[in-house]
């Protein structure tokens, strides 16, 4: 392994933690302009009704939808590369879990909001517990989100806990009073001792494991909300497995897109190597043909299918005065640009590789946006409406404010954590030599009449 | 059952005394037609009466329209079950329909919608490009495996033991699930503020759809609070063509406000079918088919304004959207 | 080309003046012809004999033409019985907004008949300075209906018979009197089919054996003449226990995906995948509790 980790310490990360610098102040406050401007556009939008968005009768869901399964998406790859390598203990993903939950995180806390946009009753919202009807799968998104949600800030508190330990023994850290007893609070009164550490090494265990089926179910209800509608291009058995996909490839594409901003604005070199880009760009490619794949079975299964709706909805996304730039643009920077910038030697570099990222993470938002829009613009009863915006959706500043908002609220939430806790796990890297055997997960009983030792399956 | 009887007769009385002659052939004393809009519950009201000594007295009579109890709307929990022995069904006569809108306005008029807001639409149809386009009228089909109330999370919107699929506006969150699941476009949200009513919010019911709320689905609701009283819904009162029936399938009988015919014979001598079928959801709209019609459809085409027309020239001229792939 | 424009306008311009001048003659014209000539008036009127014996005398007024046919309200119409030659005065009633008006005969009021039982009764509106005068003449003969519910080899015989009270007050058969049959329903009647009297004044339908009637299959038999010459509008009904009961039961809906209850599998399922997460949840978060006491133990 190129990068042990061996020589990290909490030392080079302390001064990061202390004082923020003007310019940190500055990034927060532009953030937090742009969100509240995103707060103002949704209050218009309570105040006077969905009639200030672009949504009409036939196209009822626009960008809010297609931004929550995109930043639910998101939040996916996150989670499942931090489980995975805690349960496998994987020593060189160590460095990026942190930037990986929080991706997680910030994005599952900006993305789930996004359904709710949608609510013409945000009043409402308590009725969703008060009368949930267990057959929607509305309310299965509810619960699914909201236990993700909860499992995955337990799971990146889990891994703060020894660096808030180390960060409460810092001697002379330049804080304020607050955070450090919130340090020591959080901490737990971790020593690392030989039984708190098997301790938290189980938690983890327990946590990783069960966040990783929590996460694949969260990310295939979320395609039931599509696929349970009587719909062309949705009611498709795939879309499941193809969202929880797409979603893995949009995550791990824009890991490396952050990956690749810390690497620059913080001097994380030492950490965020080459290694890193090497095996997530390798992770990218996987990702880019198994979309391929999705994608490919999707379509070509609804264009052997003659029904006349899913006919008119190819048409529509192939149309170049519909939905055919647009298609193409998805089809080029999600699938066709990955393969020849990363699946040939010859422009594998980290930037080019992040750049790629970068394109596939906006192609994979047009996807969505190519999900949503389309099929409810083609309803089976043909649209017969003189009034343009009932029968094409276009976005409404509102839609745009709340979108570049959310945006804004994940780069803060960033911003904000990178403040509180090194980005980099400390005591994770300087661990990940000495790390304790997987806890085994279950035992088999040897059946033969030979009394060996007891057979383990992990 | 006493109390149906009773019902009964005392409708019967009002039918044959306020209506005259008018009520069975409307035809020829139409304009005898006295409709004494009673309300919903049983009122009094004023009759002349000419007495044994040759005076002319005015006498308090009780009128009752009350056809199903109770005759008003059913508030909150109630309005969940439906009308109990009831089947509500409609059958559309598509040879007869030629896009008079008068379905569409008397429904609007009825719920008190804004003048774009339409819960039941007449589509041109055309099933295939060598086919005759002919004119479609949409209610909801108040389906018995309604994908839209599978889909609600709050339980908004609800099927009822008597077909009809409602919404209860009071719950409704706005999240246009339903409206996503339905696969005939049936249903239309609020995004503004709609029209002021005159039915007060603490009487809303889920049987009158009003008063209509800001950010809550509505769709057509069979109007089961004139039922009550023994009216026909809106739209089929109004159709000046007598397309569309509507009647009680337990009752085997469907009317459109002149002719009443017993359902099961009028689909099996119309083969009448429901709309795609094959999607599995029950609908309780029944279609006869646009054969022998009254009307060419350009009757109905050239009646509306050219920039509506225009709305038609897909169906009409050039349905070949598959050469395109 | 000029020229030619010229002369075409000229010519518009002398066909406007043309119609300008004939548009105003015929208004004036039209104007001084309301004034001479009053808006004609049609009266309609009816006779009625409900169910319970009810007799209504209805009367409508109608002024105008086409579209622009309105009722005529608030108009005095005299009501006359002509007998043996002689005309007295019935009463004096006002029609309403809609320009209808319903008289009720009390039931034991008798309208004076001659030998055969022929009412007479004349109905008047006078007129004003705007309407025209209108009157109508009704004959009325009571007729009276009656069924009989008979079932024979299984098959079932609706007999109507029809009578006719004449002066003497004797009930006499009237036949080749057409009579619709039907039942009521929920919204109106459904016709199921129509007798003619026979010389014994009674006419005999079959009826069908798959009507569906109420809870305990009761229907209600409507037999109706409508708008007759000789006997204005009679209806009778009857109920019989005749058709098929319908539930009017209101069953628990099953537990589906489209009721208010869901399906027990799913439940289940819900139940125990939610169970499963956070049981490993809590198992987890006690690790860190026993992490956090074993911290405490040392200090």
């Amino acid at each position: 392994m190129e990068n042990s980790g061996v020589s990290i310490s909490i030392n080079d990360f302390v001064h990061n933690l202390e004082k923020p610098s003007k310019k940190w102040y500055l990034g927060v406050g532009v953030l937090t302009v742009i969100a509240l401007f995103g707060m103002y556009a949704l209050l218009r939008q309570f105040m006077e009704g969905q009639i200030i968005t672009g949504m009409r009768d036939n196209v009822v869901w626009g960008i809010y939808t297609a931004n929550f399964v995109f930043f639910m998406g998101l939040s996916y790859a996150g989670a499942l590369i931090s489980s995975i390598s805690q349960l496998l203990r994987i020593k060189w993903t160590k460095p990026i879990v942190r930037i990986a939950e929080l991706l997680t995180v910030s994005t599952l806390i900006v993305g789930a909001p996004f359904i709710l946009f949608c609510l013409g009753r945000l009043d409402r919202i308590h009725y969703l517990l008060l009368y949930g009807r267990i057959q929607s799968p509305i309310t299965w998104d509810v619960i699914a989100i909201s236990t993700d949600l909860v499992f995955c800030i337990a799971f990146l508190y889990f891994t703060h806990i020894r660096d808030f330990a180390k960060l409460r023994d810092y001697p002379g850290l330049n804080v304020s009073n607050w955070r450090k007893k919130m340090y020591r609070y959080l901490a737990l009164g971790y020593k690392g001792t030989k039984e708190q550490k098997k301790y938290l090494h189980q938690a983890h265990d327990i946590m990783a494991a069960i966040i990783i089926p929590t996460a694949i179910i969260a990310y295939s209800l979320l395609s039931l909300l599509f696929s349970m509608s009587l719909r062309p291009g949705w009611h498709s058995t795939i879309f499941s497995p193809y969202f929880v996909v797409t979603a893995g490839y949009s995550g791990v594409a824009l890991l490396i897109v952050i990956m690749w901003i810390y690497r620059k604005n913080r001097k994380l070199e030492t950490y965020i190597t080459n290694l890193h880009f090497k095996y997530m760009s390798f992770a990218l490619i996987m990702l880019t043909l198994i979309y391929g794949y999705f994608t490919f079975s999707e379509y070509l299964t609804d264009w052997y299918n003659q029904t006349e709706t899913y006919h008119q909805l190819l048409h529509k996304l192939y149309d170049m005065n519909q939905f055919g730039w647009l298609s193409l643009f998805h089809f080029v920077f999600a699938f066709v640009v990955p393969i020849i910038v990363i699946g040939f030697p010859w422009f594998r570099s980290i930037n080019m590789v992040t750049i790629v990222s970068l394109l596939i993470v906006i192609a994979l938002w047009v996807k969505r946006y190519l999900i949503v829009v389309p099929t409810l613009e083609t309803p089976y009863i043909p649209i017969q409406d003189i009034r343009p915006e009932y029968v094409h959706y276009s976005i409404s500043w509102v839609e745009w404010a709340l979108s570049i908002s959310g945006i804004a609220v994940i780069v803060l939430i960033f911003t904000i954590a990178s403040k509180w806790a090194p980005i980099i796990p400390v005591s994770e890297v300087a661990d990940a030599h000495n790390l304790e055997k997987p806890k085994l997960l279950f035992k088999v009983r040897n059946d033969s009449t030979i009394k060996s030792q007891e057979d383990v399956v992990v | 059952m006493k109390k149906k009887g009773n019902a009964n007769r005392r409708k019967f009385l009002k039918n044959t005394i306020a209506f005259g002659a008018a009520a069975l052939t409307a035809g020829s004393a139409s304009t005898l037609a006295h409709k004494t809009e009673a309300g919903s519950k049983g009122t009094t009201k004023k009759v002349k009466v000419l007495t044994t000594e040759g005076k002319v007295i005015e006498v308090e009579k009780t009128v009752s329209d009350c056809k199903i109890d109770p005759c008003t709307p059913p508030l909150g929990r109630e309005a969940r079950q439906g009308i109990p022995g009831r089947s509500f069904v409609m059958v559309v006569d598509l040879a007869r329909c030629k896009n008079a809108r008068k379905c569409i306005e008397g429904c609007q008029r009825g719920h008190n919608l804004a003048p774009d807001q339409e819960w039941l639409k007449v589509y041109l149809m055309r099933d295939h490009p060598e086919g005759e386009p002919y004119w479609f009228p949409r209610q909801c089909f108040h389906c018995d495996d309604p994908p839209c109330v599978k889909v609600c999370p709050v339980g908004a919107t609800f099927k009822r033991q008597d077909n009809i699929v409602l919404v209860d506006d009071n719950r409704c969150i706005g999240c246009k699930f339903c409206i996503v699941a339905c696969p005939y476009s049936v249903r239309i949200f609020n995004w503004k503020k709609p029209p002021e009513s005159k039915v007060p919010i603490e009487e809303y019911s889920p049987e009158v759809s009003q008063p209509a709320q800001i950010g809550t689905v509505s769709k057509c609701d069979f109007c089961p609070d004139r039922s009550r009283v023994g009216k026909l819904p809106y739209c089929v009162s109004s159709c000046p063509m007598g397309a569309l029936f509507f009647g009680d399938k337990n009752e085997d009988a469907v009317s459109n406000g002149t002719e009443t015919i017993r359902f099961s014979e009028l689909i099996k001598e119309r083969v009448g079918y429901r709309y795609r079928e094959e999607l599995g959801t029950e609908p309780n709209v029944y279609y006869l088919p646009p054969v022998e019609r009254m009307f060419d459809y350009k009757r109905g085409l050239e009646s509306l304004p050219e920039e509506k027309q225009k709305v038609y020239d897909d169906i009409i001229y050039n349905r070949n959207s598959k050469k395109n792939l | 080309m000029l020229s030619y424009k010229e002369s075409t306008f000229n010519k518009l311009i002398s066909v406007a003046v043309l119609i300008i001048i004939a548009t105003v003659i015929s208004i004036m014209t039209a104007d001084a012809g309301t004034k001479a000539k009053k808006e004609r008036v049609r009266m309609k009127m009816y006779y009625s004999k409900n169910d319970a014996g009810e007799r209504v005398i209805s009367i409508g007024l109608t002024a105008g033409s086409g579209r622009k046919m309105h009722g005529l309200k608030n108009a005095p119409v005299l009501l006359e019985t002509v007998f043996n030659d002689s005309t007295t005065l019935l009463a004096t009633v006002e029609t309403d907004s809609s320009g209808l008006v319903d008289l009720y005969l009390a039931q034991d009021y008798k309208l004076p008949v001659n030998e055969d039982g022929v009412a007479i009764i004349m109905a008047a509106y006078e007129g004003d300075d705007t309407y025209r005068s209108a009157s109508r003449k009704l004959e009325i003969v009571d007729l009276e209906l009656d069924f009989n519910f008979e079932i024979e080899d299984s098959v079932k015989y609706l007999k109507v018979s029809a009578g006719k009270i004449d002066g003497e007050g004797n009930k006499l058969p009237v036949e080749g009197l057409e009579i619709d049959i039907g039942i009521q329903r929920l919204y109106s009647v459904l016709p199921i089919g129509s007798v003619e009297t026979e010389k014994d004044g009674t006419g005999i339908l079959e009826v069908q054996d798959d009507l569906p009637g109420d809870a305990k299959g009761m229907l209600t038999f409507v037999a109706n003449i409508e708008d007759h010459d000789e006997f204005g509008t009679v209806t009778k009904t009857a109920t019989e226990k005749w058709g098929i009961p319908v539930s009017y039961e209101v069953k628990p809906l099953p537990r589906q995906l489209y009721t208010d209850e869901a399906p027990l599998w799913m439940i289940a399922l819900v139940v125990v995948t939610l169970a499963g997460a956070w049981y490993h949840f809590f198992l987890s978060v006690s690790k860190l509790i026993k992490l956090r006491k074993a911290g405490q133990e040392r200090l």
